[in-house]
């Protein structure tokens, strides 16, 4: 999330974009799915066939919704209304009016960067208590390192430097709050309608806010996902990561349970910062879901940067003590195999919970409106974004499909394009780069090793793990994991991984590549930028291990 | 000679030990102390096995009845009856023993000398002192100047030597006769027993040993257990000497260091693999320069095609020269890597600055520049040993020493101890990179170049340097110097810096210069340089002046801008002004090589072979792109189409590459204005310039700026600049997807990495502008999926 860039686009929409004003909306209203868009010959060409069906088929089913509902010529309020202001309901909000001309309205309730049931604000999760501040806090936390390392290039340090916490969070918040009003102009600046409160679906093509009720021809339910809880005894003395971004001082310690990214990125920027830190999870490593070797690297580099790791442990019990420290009771199996259990004790300042995320699906009225749910308890929706009601449609966190800010903006602009665009559109929920703010960071885009061997078979794994440069003269121990997953018969590179610096940053590009079907030849075939990290993923000339299906047989 | 010639360190002259002693005597001491005094001695009387060339008379026991027993000896010397006759058992006695004292002495000749200079205690170099090295006249070996010069040490030590055994041979035919045929009267005083091998006396015996005969025979007979010892550790010390071309010193030193891999059996595999080498006629394939590119092909050729490679490179020093070089390179000694790991340092100030911003107090630490330099030296040092480990696992013979071209298949190397070799090869690879040069202004001599600057520790702290050059080299110093807290001055002729990349960055590299506190100084052309009073340099220097008119020059035609003069004082001056090929003096010219008539770079065509059919060029010698991961793709590229039978070409189109600027640039495809003269058709440019995340905290001022462009009527991607950090990591990806021919499309369609810089390359929706493209090439180049234009 850049900011500057935020701005910028927020002008483009404003000037740039095309904005056909009066005349676009009227033939929107009138006929909102079909509405004609005058496409290139050249766009017109690249459509397929298959595309051209589906098109055909979306229209229909729209237009059927319309005459299922008697609605054909009802006045809507709304071409949209979008119920949540987060990253995805902002961009298709804005994409809609100030791309495709419609009319559209949003819901969200008031600013708080703690969000509850009457409380959340324009940005959402990411800008407000997710990424963004995660990210500044990881900025914060890493100087302590760079004060150590600099001593290594020679600079005479002398005593660590102090941190004005203090400073720090009343800056962070204001930055929180410019950035909340850049969605605000944004969202004005596109023509949407903008209704502070709480949305609830009254019926297919009615919403309730507060004490307003708008009608729309489509409802978007973007309502986002909050942290989870597991119940165990005193675990209402948790905090979650709501609350972490907000503490008033920097905790002498911690017990952070949970083995997921977001346990793993505090647990880095507290450690930064000089708490000590106790990770509790489940599993033999944290990262469920990751490359088995990125997870074992990155397990490794956790501990060396000083993570108190509780490996196969759960959390028993939690109470209060009379000078408010909290005494954390966990439970750690003996093996991964095993249920014997040995229970042990923690002492400290606060305990986290990153124990995952769950759809804000409650009090929204979607029985009353007849949304069907997954069993998870997310909104069930179809390629096309399309809950079970038709002109209710859902994307984001609410839906659990792949809870990412740039997944909600994908999905967004599919969703708009299918609804305005005239040409329904899918998200690809294929080879999303992504990216763990832990420290050491991880990136990685498509598949892990264990799936690549489940999906093709053959498999041509290229693994290097190498100590960074700058810390050859600074002395700092963390090392670099880099590693391709090459589907053999193909030559494609099907998975990418790193643990180590700038590996967000490095991760973007091979996305690209990746996204784009690159083969093993394409990527050697590629001039390395000398001297940098990501050139290693370039000049991988030996497979590490050349895994066979055969092979695979015979020791079954 | 050279066995002779050592013994001229030590001072004692043991042959006159023999003077004043008669025959008679020795005789009886003889016959009471030398059992083979009595050997009885048989003639040959014809017997019938193995007479020819062999001696008249066997000893007693040996009865001529088997072959040997009369032992080889066609001028009869250990024949006392016969033609030469002087070898009689009496002489071998006394000959064993004074070769015993001249081997006990010899050693002690070896190992004074080297043992003293390396402590420092004689003025000698350690080179000089080694018993092999001096006083070798040339041309056996390189003169090495040991007290004196090599030849009058040699007639000095011949004069003596001649004298002292010459006296020694009269004596043992006259014994006692030195006393009366004395030279010059003074060999009186020695006086003695008589016998020649142990005269002993007041001189020769000060502490009068032995006064038994029982207890002398126990001393004469150590005397001659040591001296055989010295013996074999003479024969010891020349064979070290062939084998390790160390002194004996060096070699225990070397053996204490590693016990387990320096010891004979060590040094004998050594030997024997290099000998085997030598004994196959000749090479397929000799390098000369161990840089990025010469390592990688010879490594790819001998360890993948098993071609039979030998490299020349260089003795390893941080500043090169003709006699100093090393393994890995500019690259790793004196480029890329360095010069990375002072960014990295020199970064730092920044992250103080930063910090702050993000509530740590503030901090403003000096450097200590030398701890630095000795770590980075330290690290360079290790990675120079890494590339000569990769090139022994390939399999590939390291040759220290100047590589020069005799012809078309010979290669002379030329050792730094003087000794010279012939290597007679199929093919020759010229990769011997390039150099800074200077510009030839007035007290140009008082600059330094990069190879310095990468060494440069006696500039006080605070101090000034004044960067002349606009090129990456110029901009990289310019903030590693500002950055380590110096003042840095940078001169460029032109109106920005980094000429030749797209114009917007140009810009804003400049401008971030100028944020950062380097005073940048546009159009200005140095004039000289001189030494100023406070042991600095004056930098005196041309720009035109401000609002100044045109003017005729000298009623000629051409038009000059009016110029005004001005002056930096400063510590230092760093010409970063460019690099030519490393093409003089090794022999190109002779061997018909042609080289281009401006830059004197190796001519080569697209698979790099030059005009002569077995000599090939890569890297920066050839001066085409001057990146050390071009060099590594062409020395692949050679690799394969010499030895692996696949003719290859290197593909120079989309070559990402960052300049380690502050914050750094990274680039890759065309710049806008390449892109308007070489397509035709519309071409989109879509432009993002934003103030980075950390910024917001930190307060820097400072904008990332990304610039994409993408040619409309195919919608390929056709170029991606970036400002900003992390920009060298972020362009790399970027490089493989140009590589695949990516279109605009399939960048929209890759979902971003949130939040990071990098996103913003997949989600740029609108053009900033449209502009035509006025050349006549109708869509970018289409990399072939194989990669590499290779011809499989």
């Amino acid at each position: 999330m850049k900011l500057g860039g935020i701005a910028r686009q927020g002008v483009a929409c404003a000037t740039g974009w095309p904005r056909t004003a009066a005349a676009a909306r009227r033939a929107a209203t009138a006929s909102p799915v079909l509405r004609h868009v005058k496409h290139s010959a050249q766009q017109q060409q690249q459509r397929a066939p298959a595309l051209r069906r589906a098109l055909t088929v979306r229209a229909e089913a729209a237009v059927s919704n319309g005459n299922g509902n008697g609605a054909a010529s009802q006045e809507f309020d709304f071409d949209l209304f979008c119920i949540g202001a987060g990253s995805g309901g902002v961009r298709a909000s804005r994409v809609a009016a100030g791309t495709y001309g419609a009319k559209v309205g949003i819901c969200e309730m008031p600013y708080n960067p703690i969000a509850s049931d009457t409380e959340g604000g324009a940005g959402g999760t990411c800008v407000l208590r997710g990424c963004v501040p995660k990210k500044l806090f990881v900025y914060a936390s890493e100087y302590r390192e760079t004060f150590a390392d600099a001593q290594g290039f020679g600079w005479q340090v002398g005593a660590e430097p102090s941190l004005d916490w203090a400073a720090f969070m009343k800056k962070k918040n204001a930055e929180l709050e410019r950035l909340n009003g850049v969605y605000m102009k944004l969202l004005n600046n596109s023509g949407v309608e903008y209704v502070e409160g709480r949305g609830q679906l009254v019926d297919a093509h009615t919403v309730k806010v507060g004490d307003r009720t708008v009608t729309a021809r489509n409802i978007l339910v973007a309502t986002g996902a909050r942290a989870f809880v597991p119940s165990f005894e005193g675990s209402e003395l948790c905090m979650i990561s709501d609350n972490a971004l907000e503490v008033t001082e920097v905790p002498k310690s911690i017990v952070i349970i949970g083995g997921g990214y977001i346990a793993v990125e505090f647990a880095g920027i507290f450690a930064g910062l000089g708490t000590e830190v106790h990770l509790i999870y489940r599993q033999d490593a944290p990262l469920r879901g990751f490359d088995e070797e990125v997870r074992k690297f990155a397990t490794e580099q956790y501990a060396l940067n000083g993570l108190h790791l509780h490996p196969l442990s759960t959390p028993q019990k939690l109470e209060k003590g009379p000078d408010g420290r909290l005494k954390f009771t966990g439970a750690k199996r003996s093996g991964s195999e095993s249920s014997e259990e040995e229970t042990f004790v923690l002492d400290v300042d606060h305990v986290l919970a990153a124990t995952g995320r769950r759809p804000n699906v409650h009090n929204l009225g979607l029985e009353e409106a007849g949304v069907k749910m997954t069993k998870k308890g997310a909104i069930e929706v179809d390629d096309y974004s399309q809950t079970s009601v038709k002109s209710i449609w859902a994307i984001g966190d609410v839906t659990d499909r792949m809870a990412l800010t740039p997944v909600a903006l994908m999905e967004a602009m599919a969703l708009t394009r299918t609804i305005f665009g005239d040409e329904p559109s899918k998200p690809d929920h294929q080879n999303i780069p992504t990216a763990v703010f832990s420290h050491p960071q991880i990136g990685t885009v498509g598949m892990s090793e264990e799936q690549a061997v489940e999906a093709y078979g053959n498999v041509d794994v290229y693994s290097s793990s190498f100590r960074p440069m700058r810390n050859t003269i600074s002395g700092n121990e963390g090392r670099t994991l880099m590693k391709l997953v090459v589907a053999t018969d193909t030559d494609k590179v099907v998975g990418c991984h790193m643990v180590g610096p700038d590996s967000a940053e490095i991760m973007q590009g091979m996305g690209v590549a990746v996204k784009m079907g690159v083969t093993k030849r394409q990527l050697d075939s590629t001039v390395g930028i000398h001297p940098s990290a990501a050139e290693e993923f370039v000049t991988m000339r030996t497979p590490t291990r050349e895994l066979r299906k055969e092979a695979a047989k015979v020791a079954a | 000679m050279q066995a002779v010639t050592s013994f001229s360190g030590v001072a004692v002259r043991p042959a006159q030990t023999c003077s004043r002693t008669t025959r008679r005597s020795s005789v009886v001491v003889r016959a009471e102390g030398n059992e083979l005094a009595k050997v009885d001695r048989v003639a040959k009387s014809g017997g019938p096995l193995y007479r020819n060339f062999t001696s008249g008379q066997a000893l007693s026991y040996l009865d001529g009845s088997l072959p040997g027993d009369f032992g080889f000896d066609p001028l009869g010397l250990s024949d006392p009856q016969g033609a030469g006759g002087f070898i009689t058992p009496e002489w071998l006695a006394y000959s064993e023993v004074i070769h015993c004292r001249w081997a006990m002495l010899g050693i002690a000749g070896f190992l004074a000398p080297e043992v003293l200079a390396s402590v420092g205690v004689i003025p000698a170099s350690p080179e000089a002192a080694v018993w092999f090295r001096s006083g070798v006249i040339p041309p056996a070996g390189q003169s090495q100047q040991y007290w004196t010069d090599p030849y009058s040490l040699f007639w000095i030590e011949a004069i003596l030597m001649n004298f002292a055994e010459l006296k020694r041979w009269q004596d043992f035919k006259n014994p006692g006769s030195q006393q009366k045929q004395y030279f010059l009267g003074l060999e009186a005083v020695f006086g003695g027993s008589g016998n020649p091998a142990y005269p002993g006396g007041q001189w020769f015996n000060m502490l009068n040993w032995g006064k038994t005969p029982e207890e002398m025979k126990k001393l004469q007979t150590n005397e001659l257990r040591n001296g055989r010892l010295a013996m074999i550790a003479v024969l010891g010390c020349f064979a070290q000497a062939v084998m390790t071309k160390e002194g004996p010193y060096a070699n225990l030193i070397s053996h204490l260091s590693d016990p387990m891999s320096n010891n004979i059996l060590g040094n004998l595999a050594t030997i024997m693999k290099h000998s085997a080498a030598a004994m196959s006629e000749e090479y397929d394939l000799v390098t000369i320069g161990a840089g990025s590119g010469g390592v990688r092909a010879s490594r790819l050729a001998a360890g993948q095609y098993g071609a039979k490679v030998a490299i020349i490179e260089l003795p390893f020093g941080l500043v090169s020269s003709d006699e100093v070089g090393g393994a890995g390179g500019t690259c790793v000694i004196r480029g890329c890597v360095p010069k990375k790991l002072m960014v990295y340092a020199s970064e730092f100030s920044e992250a103080f600055d930063d910090a702050e911003g993000f509530g740590w107090s503030k901090v403003k630490p000096s450097v200590d520049i030398k701890k630095f330099l000795a770590r980075k030296a330290k690290e360079i040092e290790r990675l120079n040993g890494v590339y000569g480990q990769i090139l022994d696992k390939a399999g590939v013979e390291c040759i220290e020493g100047r590589g020069i071209v005799l012809d078309p298949h010979t290669v002379e190397v030329r050792a730094s101890d003087g000794s010279v070799r012939q290597l007679k090869t199929k093919n020759i690879l010229i990769a011997t990179g390039g150099r800074a040069v200077k510009p030839p202004i007035d007290g140009a001599e008082l600059a330094i170049t990069s190879d310095e600057a990468l060494v440069l520790d006696d500039v006080p702290e605070g101090g000034t340097i004044a960067i002349v050059g606009a090129g990456y080299i110029a901009v990289e110093f310019a903030g590693i110097f500002s950055g380590l807290g110096y003042k840095v001055h940078l001169v460029i002729r032109g109106e920005q810096p980094l000429r030749g990349f797209d114009e917007e960055l140009r810009q804003l590299v400049g401008t971030n210069l100028g944020k950062r506190g380097v005073d940048v100084h546009l159009k200005t052309s140095p004039i000289k340089l001189e030494k100023n009073a406070d042991g600095g340099i004056d930098l005196h220097y041309e720009v035109p002046k401000k609002g100044g008119a045109k003017k005729e020059k000298n009623g000629e035609k051409e038009e000059e801008e009016e110029k005004e003069k001005g002056m930096i004082s400063c510590h230092k001056v760093l010409f970063a002004t460019g690099r030519k090929p490393n093409t003089r003096g090794i022999g190109l010219e002779d061997a018909g090589v042609e080289l281009d008539e401006k830059s004197k770079a190796v001519k080569v065509d697209e698979y790099s072979h030059t005009n002569v059919p077995s000599i090939w060029s890569i890297g920066d010698c050839t001066d085409r792109l001057n990146l050390t991961p071009v060099a590594l793709m062409e020395g692949r590229a050679l690799a394969a189409t010499l030895f692996g039978g696949k003719p290859m070409v290197p593909d120079y189109e989309n070559v990402p590459s960052a300049v380690f600027c502050q914050p750094p640039l990274g680039t890759v495809g065309l710049t806008e204005a390449e892109a308007v003269e070489k397509l035709s058709g519309d071409i989109d440019v879509y432009v993002s310039k934003f103030k980075p995340m950390k910024n917001t905290l930190s307060g820097r001022d400072e904008r990332t700026f990304m610039k994409m462009l993408v040619h409309v009527p195919t919608d390929r991607v056709i170029g991606c600049h970036m400002v900003g950090p992390e920009a060298a990591e972020i362009v790399q990806g970027l490089g493989i997807a140009l590589k695949c021919n990516a279109t605009k499309a399939q960048f929209d369609s890759c979902v971003g990495v949130h939040p990071s810089a990098a996103e913003e390359w997949v989600t740029m929706t609108s053009a900033a502008r449209r502009i035509k493209g006025e050349g006549k090439q109708l869509e970018p180049t289409l990399h072939k999926s194989g990669g590499n234009k290779a011809h499989d």
